[in-house]
């Protein structure tokens, strides 16, 4: 039997035993991934009017992705049709499409509750929204673009019962019963002792941070609001451009200007948090392409032993 | 390794240069950024922004400065004096043996000085005047690339070595002529030639916001291998 044919047979158990997965062309690159076990989400099914829109309140499980096509060429439809098919041959049954204005435009777009830019672009002339369903199993999908890449984000929302604690991942060691709640944060700094701030955006090129609410600083503010003796070291990392002693401090500025915003705006104590640098000594991907040192220059929560 | 920097300076030449207040002060009679903006030469500690800034200005130039990946104390020195950061560049380079440089035949000529028919194309770009004049200046062995797509001209590069190393500029391929493969033909011509004059390394200069050629030049096996952007003063 050839490799193929052996995927083939897995595909059916996987997609049941998993939450739904799409497959993009291998030039998408994933901008920003969140996950909740527990919340809401309202689900657009029509289109938007003065009224407001037709739309379904869901409670569960939900998990937003968005991937970024970069050097694509393809208009939206283009983008769609063959994720759309992949969700419809999933045994998902459409619910909802649009098109930019038939969707309802502007206030459409900001009804959606998307991931920020820039990991998920919306252009409010040229985009798409394709909403289906399978039992409890719920999907929201939008696709826009800029000038030069595709953008699309996934949404995924599983009903469940949200008064009991969701069960563990099966490869995630149980959170310690002390823990307030296992947020998606608290489970990946407890299981491999760091996690980058993927969200964070710099101005280019410099050290201060742009002024926003990041998801990442509020996983990091509920982790040690709710954890008094635990401490966080926040290190920089950036690309292999330049000297090591000048990517240090610049690494270390970075780190320093989150610091200063979880302090300020998510009113955490100093003692509880340092901020190093690392420079270009430990990357995550390859420095040979852009993408790669794109990845490489983030700042990473880094979970330190309690205080005494 | 060549200085990626005197690379561009060799290959992409002001018309002038001064030295000011510890900065290489480039006078670009209207050729853009990279030949109108002042570099580093010594520690900023010993460096003199005022005296920089006033040498621009008796050229009749905006002060631009050119901030390299080790000028970290420079950049936050003009930041904190209201320079507003503008044009991210990404450095490209790679081997000239690991890149191709086979295109098909009559896909790109090159020839010096410039056609007409290059000229025009340029213009089209917006590299006009100015920026041939550029050209013209560079010391070093260099050529025009014309690139064709059936019998037409259809594109143009400007290629110049600095030592053991070739620079390609003003790569422009006119919108109706896009998505042919012509770049890739004009890149693959450009590294032949290069070649031929004796290169050893092939490399070029792109802005950050242009990832359709970022990407290209990244398939071939080009390497980002530095970067740099400006900071200009903010006009009134």
């Amino acid at each position: 039997m050839n490799r193929l044919a052996f995927l083939l047979c897995l595909l059916p158990l996987s997609a049941q035993a998993d939450p739904f997965r799409l497959t993009l062309p291998d030039t998408a690159s994933v901008t920003a991934q969140e996950a909740s076990p527990a919340t809401d989400y309202t689900l657009l099914t029509g289109r938007w009017t003065e009224q407001g829109g037709a739309a379904t309140r869901l409670e569960g499980a939900r998990d937003d992705r968005s991937w970024r096509l970069r050097g694509d060429h393809q208009t939206t439809l283009q983008l769609l049709a063959p994720l759309r098919a992949q969700i419809e041959a999933a045994g998902y049954t459409p619910i909802y499409e649009c098109n930019t204005d038939d969707c309802g435009g502007f206030d459409f777009r900001y009804a959606l509750k998307l991931l920020p830019e820039p990991q998920m672009h919306v252009d409010l002339g040229d985009f798409r929204y394709f909403a289906a369903r399978n039992g409890t199993e719920w999907l929201a999908l939008t696709v826009s673009r800029s000038s030069e890449s595709g953008f699309v984000q996934l949404t995924a929302l599983s009903q469940r019962d949200v008064t009991t604690a969701p069960a563990p991942e099966p490869t995630a060691p149980p959170p310690p019963t002390a823990a307030p709640e296992a947020s998606d944060f608290t489970v990946r700094l407890e299981a491999t002792g760091a996690v980058a701030l993927d969200d964070l955006v710099f101005d280019s090129g410099a050290t201060t941070l742009d002024a926003r609410d990041y998801a990442s600083l509020r996983g990091v503010a509920d982790y040690l609001a709710t954890r008094p003796k635990a401490r966080i070291a926040l290190v920089g990392h950036t690309d292999s451009i330049g000297t090591l002693d000048a990517n240090i401090a610049v690494s270390r500025k970075r780190a320093e200007a989150v610091l200063a915003r979880l302090v300020a705006a998510y009113g955490l104590r100093a003692e509880q948090l340092r901020a190093e640098g690392a420079g270009w000594l430990a990357p995550r991907a390859t420095n040979l392409t852009t993408e790669g040192q794109d990845r490489n220059r983030r700042v990473e929560a880094v979970l330190l032993p309690d205080a005494g | 390794m060549t200085d990626l920097f005197a690379v561009v300076d060799g290959t992409w030449p002001a018309a002038t240069r001064i030295h000011a207040g510890g900065f290489c002060i480039r006078q670009g009679q209207g050729g853009g950024s990279r030949v109108s903006s002042a570099s580093l030469v010594v520690p900023l500690d010993q460096a003199d922004l005022d005296t920089a800034i006033a040498a621009h200005r008796a050229m009749g130039q905006q002060p631009r400065f050119m901030i390299r990946p080790e000028d970290t104390a420079l950049d936050a020195a003009l930041e904190a004096r209201g320079y507003e950061l503008y044009d991210p560049v990404v450095v490209y380079q790679a081997e000239i043996g690991d890149l191709p440089d086979t295109a098909p035949p009559m896909a790109a000529i090159p020839h010096w000085p410039p056609l007409a028919i290059a000229q025009d194309i340029w213009a089209q770009g917006d590299i006009g005047p100015a920026r041939l004049a550029i050209m013209h200046r560079a010391a070093g062995a260099k050529t025009a690339m014309l690139g064709r797509v059936d019998d037409r001209a259809a594109g143009v590069a400007f290629v110049a070595l600095h030592q053991d190393t070739a620079m390609l500029h003003a790569l422009y391929v006119p919108p109706d002529f896009r998505r042919l493969g012509l770049a890739q033909a004009i890149m693959a011509a450009s590294v032949n030639w290069a070649a031929a004059q004796g290169a050893k390394r092939f490399a070029l200069v792109v802005t950050r916001a242009n990832e359709g050629a970022r990407a290209l030049y990244e398939r071939i096996g080009l390497h980002p291998v530095s970067r740099y952007h400006y900071r200009r003063e903010v006009a009134q």
